[in-house]
């Protein structure tokens, strides 16, 4: 035997004693190559209680932008279109700011949930374990069988594994592909995707996201995995900010565990039996304490009681419970942290509220012919306007357009020219309409401002919009 | 959670994979883990694509730049434009368009190379014609009128009619050339003619204006109904 192969099968042979630990991520093996990880089947209640929220939500991802509220859909982002609607209420452009609330509120959102319990936002609702846990890796139970069948086939090689894998893999493009689509649906009208898919015929642009979502997914489910949790969500990082003492996280009670002991009955409950390391989807020992890498997935407290219960010792040596709860026993839910969090929250949603609700349904802007302040015509002063009317609302509006009471009231002879006082937009359009305003040279003293009112018939509000007119 | 520490490498034969660096900053050490190659192998992709890119699109200049397509757009748009203007007719507008455009700008001056530089020399500063390039003009300043002394030309002072050699387009080409040269005050021949500075802005307002009057309220597609009488702009307008 040569040194060379000595020295490879010594590396192999150490990284088969590989442990995760706190220095390093298990899914990267030393030599920075992948560390596949296999993760063990569980059962138990957290797990069925996982799998109904799993399945709850797989629904409502994939049918939300199918459902319709008020004949738009319940959640779209129309690009081209810059708009977007929202459970029933329509967007433009102009009301861009309030996505500012939108997206603080989300993120505050889960700075409550998180400091209350952790990551269960992770291991419960983010599509990225909906669907690896939900979906994809069933789908390789399945195909590959359990995870002591997975790690022999992989050994055995041959025909089996080839064909398992081809299926494997057929299946997880396939369904990556339906995904894309499915997600692409939050982007484009379901109408139109229904008439386009699966081929996006002449829509190029289409068809070559769907190509990029598509692949995108598959590398994430097949090969990257927990990966995206890990290296590239940058949610985790903030764990350690956001959880404290009271915080409830998943842990290891070491006062009961230690000593691990290898038999029952010798030393701490604990029996290093390893189960909560093999059934853990992103490879860590919960023992070593909360760490970066746990989403809360719940796995382990299942792995733990099902031993738990056949060595007949009590539940719970993995469980839910606040690092103050693991060390005296005693938790603290509410705490000052909840409440300051909660109050900005619910300040934030208020201004949202308050700032969505006072949007018009339309806008005018006045803009006085450039270059042009005023002209003089047959011994009378002109003034021309142009008013841009905007029709923000989700249906078409008739809007009447005329001078205000009173308007330039201290004036002889004053004359108002609309030559369009009736305006008739559709949804979400805009149109431009001209005004001229004249009156006798000898009625001008100075420059003047008075207002125009533009009325949309639909909905009955009024915008006035002040103006000046000019003269020499 | 310094307490966990003592949890670390727990394997069943001492298994240590990783180093800690020497250096040690306010009591902090880190670890020597390797990057995952997937991680590297991202890297070296992205700078092996800027070297590709920078081969293809300015070493060998096969691609398209964003700078270019822009320009390409903005070209075709403006040409669209252009072709809405001719439609209404010549005006002065259709001039302040072209002059804005750059390659016929420079179909004009190679035009005005070829043919006008005998008269009013290279740099248009005037040897027998005028010189072009102060404010002062023979048969007025506005590019409509540019395009009719050129078209026709001034017999008496020998300039000759160019449109029948040069055909419309080449014409329309020159003048958004000279268009563009008005008031760079080239040092030349003596100022001939009147004072005179055509302002681009006015006359498009004039002509908005005078399409929104004839047009009854609908001065987005004005241009195309009404054809604007710039020379006639109304007497009391303003400079601006």
């Amino acid at each position: 035997m040569t040194d060379a192969s000595g020295e490879k099968k010594g590396r192999a042979r150490l990284r088969d004693q590989r442990r995760p630990d706190l220095d390093s991520m298990y899914c990267i093996n030393p030599d920075g190559s992948r560390n596949m990880l296999q993760v063990a089947e569980v059962k138990g209640r957290w797990t069925t209680r996982k799998y109904l929220v799993y399945a709850v939500l797989i629904v409502v991802y994939l049918a939300t932008p199918w459902i319709t509220i008020g004949g738009r859909p319940a959640m779209l982002i129309d690009i081209p279109g810059r708009a977007a609607y929202l459970f029933g209420a329509s967007f433009t452009n102009e009301d861009f700011h309030l996505l500012f609330f939108v997206l603080i509120g989300l993120g505050l959102g889960l700075f409550v949930v998180t400091t209350l319990f952790g990551r269960v936002w992770c291991g419960f609702a983010c599509p990225q374990t909906v669907f690896m846990e939900g979906v994809f890796r069933p789908i390789e139970r399945l195909v590959e069988g359990r995870r002591l069948e997975r790690m022999r086939r992989n050994q055995q090689g041959g025909p089996d594994k080839i064909v398992r894998k081809a299926v494997k893999h057929a299946i997880y493009l396939f369904l990556c592909w339906n995904l894309a689509i499915a997600f692409m649906c939050y982007f484009i009208p379901t109408r139109q995707m229904l008439h386009d898919i699966p081929f996006f015929a002449g829509n190029s642009t289409a068809l070559a996201w769907s190509l990029f979502w598509t692949a995108m997914l598959y590398f994430d489910y097949s090969w990257f995995r927990e990966q995206t949790c890990l290296i590239i969500c940058p949610y985790g990082r903030l764990q350690a900010t956001l959880v404290d003492y009271d915080t409830i996280i998943i842990g290891y009670d070491k006062e009961r565990g230690e000593p691990r002991s290898k038999g029952v009955g010798t030393g701490g409950d604990c029996i290093d039996c390893r189960r909560c390391v093999d059934v853990c989807p992103t490879g860590i020992d919960i023992r070593n304490g909360l760490q970066l890498e746990c989403i809360g997935c719940t796995n382990c407290i299942d792995a733990c009681d099902e031993i738990m219960d056949k060595i007949g010792q009590p539940r719970g040596l993995i469980r839910f419970d606040s690092s103050r709860g693991f060390e005296t026993g005693k938790s603290r839910l509410l705490r000052p942290r909840f409440f300051i969090y909660g109050v900005v929250l619910l300040g934030l949603m208020a201004l949202f509220a308050v700032r969505a609700a006072d949007r018009k349904s339309f806008t005018v802007t006045v803009l006085r012919t450039q270059g042009l302040p005023f002209s003089f015509e047959n011994g009378r002063i002109r003034n021309l306007y142009t008013l841009q009317l905007h029709n923000k609302a989700d249906r078409p509006a008739v809007m009447f357009v005329g001078p205000a009471d009173g308007a330039l009231a201290g004036h002889d002879d004053v004359e108002f020219l609309v030559p369009q006082p009736r305006v008739e937009l559709g949804a979400m359009s805009d149109s431009p309409v001209s005004m001229f305003v004249s009156m006798p040279q000898k009625s001008y003293t100075e420059a003047e401002d008075f207002a125009f009112t533009v009325r949309d018939s639909v909905s009955g509000a009024v915008e006035t919009v002040t103006v000046r007119f000019r003269g020499p | 959670m310094s307490d966990h520490i003592d949890n670390r490498h727990v394997t069943d034969e001492g298994y240590v994979h990783d180093s800690i660096k020497e250096h040690e900053y306010d009591g902090i050490q880190e670890f020597d883990n390797k990057l995952p190659n997937w991680w590297l192998w991202t890297l070296y992709g992205t700078i092996g694509f800027a070297l590709l890119y920078w081969i293809v699109f300015h070493t060998l200049a096969i691609g398209t730049l964003p700078r270019q397509h822009f320009d390409r757009e903005m070209l075709a748009a403006q040409e669209a434009q252009l072709e809405r203007a001719a439609k209404a007719g010549l005006t002065n507008q259709t001039f302040v368009l072209m002059a804005g455009m750059a390659p016929r700008v420079a179909e004009g001056r190679e035009i005005f190379v070829k043919h006008c530089v005998q008269c009013h020399l290279d740099d248009a500063r005037g040897l027998v014609g005028p010189n072009l390039t102060d404010g002062f003009w023979i048969h007025g300043c506005e590019p409509m009128q540019m395009y009719k002394t050129v078209s026709e030309g001034v017999a008496a002072k020998g300039m000759p009619a160019w449109l029948n050699q040069l055909g419309p387009n080449r014409v329309q080409a020159v003048v958004s050339y000279v268009y563009t040269l008005r008031n760079t005050n080239v040092e030349g021949k003596a100022p001939e003619g009147q004072p005179c500075d055509f302002d681009a802005e006015a006359d498009a307002a004039a002509a908005a204006a005078a399409a929104a009057a004839t047009g009854e309220g609908a001065p987005a597609e004005a241009p195309a109904e009404a054809p604007a009488a710039p020379a006639e702009a109304p007497a009391g307008q303003a400079g601006h």
